[in-house]
């Protein structure tokens, strides 16, 4: 099983320039989350708060329907799925 | 009630049909759909790189009353992009110079302009009236504060924001069943993992592409048309011409417009405020300090966190190049036994930089106060500016 993490331009620097990051075996959200973060250290003080979870600034796309923080740990994630991660911008 | 009381009669004129021919041909708008642009009160806040196409284009679609809200003036370094301004503008407000050129566009149109910072004091005053609100900000604070006003107001509010190749476009209208700001953005980054325009760079026709995609859903909620973005939030990938669609829902939750909202919570970022506080404190020295230990044969080890690019425009001699992105992976490549001076444009990605050193655990790490830009103005004329 593989699923795919899509990363903004934004966090790509911290995550050696990769704009997609594939995973394997990985059931829930939660522990595709953590295995990112294993990959690539530099990505976690961007993307989760000292207690773990997803900075409200970062929306959660899978396959491109947005899930709220209180879904994450019953996200279950199939062979093929998408994960988008993008964060909010101001820039006018 | 509209706030701009205009005896215009929404009837068009023979002249107003011929100018807007083109699209009163269309079955879609028709007269009907003209006369609904031509009575149609739209508040655009941000005259800047997306105001600039939002209110040229309509402008010249027809709608009857625009209102501008900016309190800054143009600068030599908005021309790329903030296609309302010229050169002859520059020093000017930019409000009025846009509702100069706006009236000159089309003498049809009535401009309102408001030389202000909307802040939680003054955005409900300020959009009161309008039908529908566009958010052209380029910041943080104002997008909440517009988001709250017109979740409160019951007033579209039609968004983009861009940086560097990237825009996101959306609109937010809780009032016909879609998300607001907040559903999809509860809150907003920490200080120091938001860069801005200014500190990240933007391709100048970005805001073209996103702000015209803006006017064309503002013309679509006035005629009541197609389909409007309300519940998707558009993406745009210049470098790879890429459009994405992402569902959005309503957050039940949101405190912005959830069932339990307080229509008393103060709009805006109020509880963000404190973040700053627990920053690392970093030392600052300014450019006739760093030019005094240069020629006394003492200088700190320069760090240079701007991006190879701004590097070549101009640099301060014998400074070591490392992108701020990139600071935290070379910083083994940096000296622990030497002070360190770290240098961006102007001294803001520079604060960052020191503090991350300092948490790094480097000692003696300060900024340059103004970075090359001042050192360029007041020590060394020769280099570029921009």
């Amino acid at each position: 099983m593989s699923i795919v993490i899509e990363l903004p331009t934004t966090l790509r620097p911290f995550a050696s320039g990769e704009a997609q990051v594939a995973l394997n075996d990985h059931a829930s959200f939660n522990e595709a989350l953590d295995s990112l973060i294993a990959r690539h250290p530099r990505l976690k003080s961007r993307l989760v708060t000292g207690s773990g979870t997803v900075y409200d600034f970062v929306s959660v796309f899978v396959n491109d329907r947005r899930v709220g923080p209180d879904e994450f740990p019953e996200i279950t994630l199939g062979d093929g799925d998408v994960v988008t991660l993008v964060p909010a911008m101001a820039g006018g | 009630m509209n706030k701009i009381a205009r005896d215009i009669s929404p009837a068009l004129t023979a002249e107003e049909t011929r100018r807007y021919g083109r699209q009163l041909v269309l079955d879609q708008i028709g007269p009907d759909g003209q006369e609904k642009l031509k009575s149609a009160h739209v508040l655009v806040i941000g005259s800047g790189g997306l105001g600039s196409p939002v209110l040229l284009y309509l402008a010249a679609a027809g709608i009857g009353h625009l209102g501008i809200v900016d309190f800054d003036i143009v600068d030599i370094t908005n021309l790329h992009r903030q296609v309302l301004f010229g050169d002859a503008d520059l020093d000017c407000s930019k409000a009025r110079s846009a509702a100069a050129r706006l009236q000159a566009q089309n003498p049809h149109l009535a401009v309102t302009t408001h030389e202000i910072r909307i802040d939680a004091e003054n955005a409900e005053e300020l959009i009161s009236g309008y039908d529908v609100v566009v958010d052209a900000t380029d910041n943080f604070a104002a997008r909440y504060v517009i988001n709250d006003a017109c979740v409160r107001a019951g007033i579209p509010n039609v968004s983009a924001s861009i940086l560097r190749f990237d825009a996101q476009i959306a609109v937010f209208d809780p009032a016909r069943g879609g998300p607001c700001y907040r559903c999809v953005f509860p809150a907003p980054p920490p200080a120091g993992l938001a860069p801005s325009c200014a500190e990240a760079g933007v391709v100048g026709v970005l805001p073209g592409i996103a702000g015209t995609l803006q006017a064309n859903e503002v013309i679509k909620l006035i005629c009541e048309i197609g389909t409007p973005l309300i519940g998707r939030l558009l993406s745009f990938d210049a470098l790879e011409t890429r459009f994405r669609n992402f569902e959005i829902a309503r957050n039940p939750g949101c405190v912005a417009c959830g069932a339990k909202a307080d229509p008393n919570r103060p709009l805006g970022l109020a509880e963000a405020e404190p973040a700053c506080a627990f920053e690392t404190p970093v030392a600052e020295i300014s450019v006739e300090k760093l030019a005094a230990a240069i020629a006394e044969g003492t200088p700190p080890f320069l760090l240079d966190v701007r991006g190879a690019a701004e590097r070549e425009i101009a640099r301060i001699a014998g400074s070591k190049g490392i992108a701020l992105d990139l600071l935290e992976a070379e910083a083994d490549s940096l000296p622990r036994d030497q002070p360190i001076l770290c240098i961006c444009h102007k001294g803001a990605r520079s604060l960052k930089a020191a503090r991350a050193l300092t948490e790094l655990g480097f000692t003696g790490v300060a900024s340059l106060t103004g970075g090359v830009d001042a050192w360029a103005e007041r020590i060394d004329p020769s280099l570029k500016r921009y």
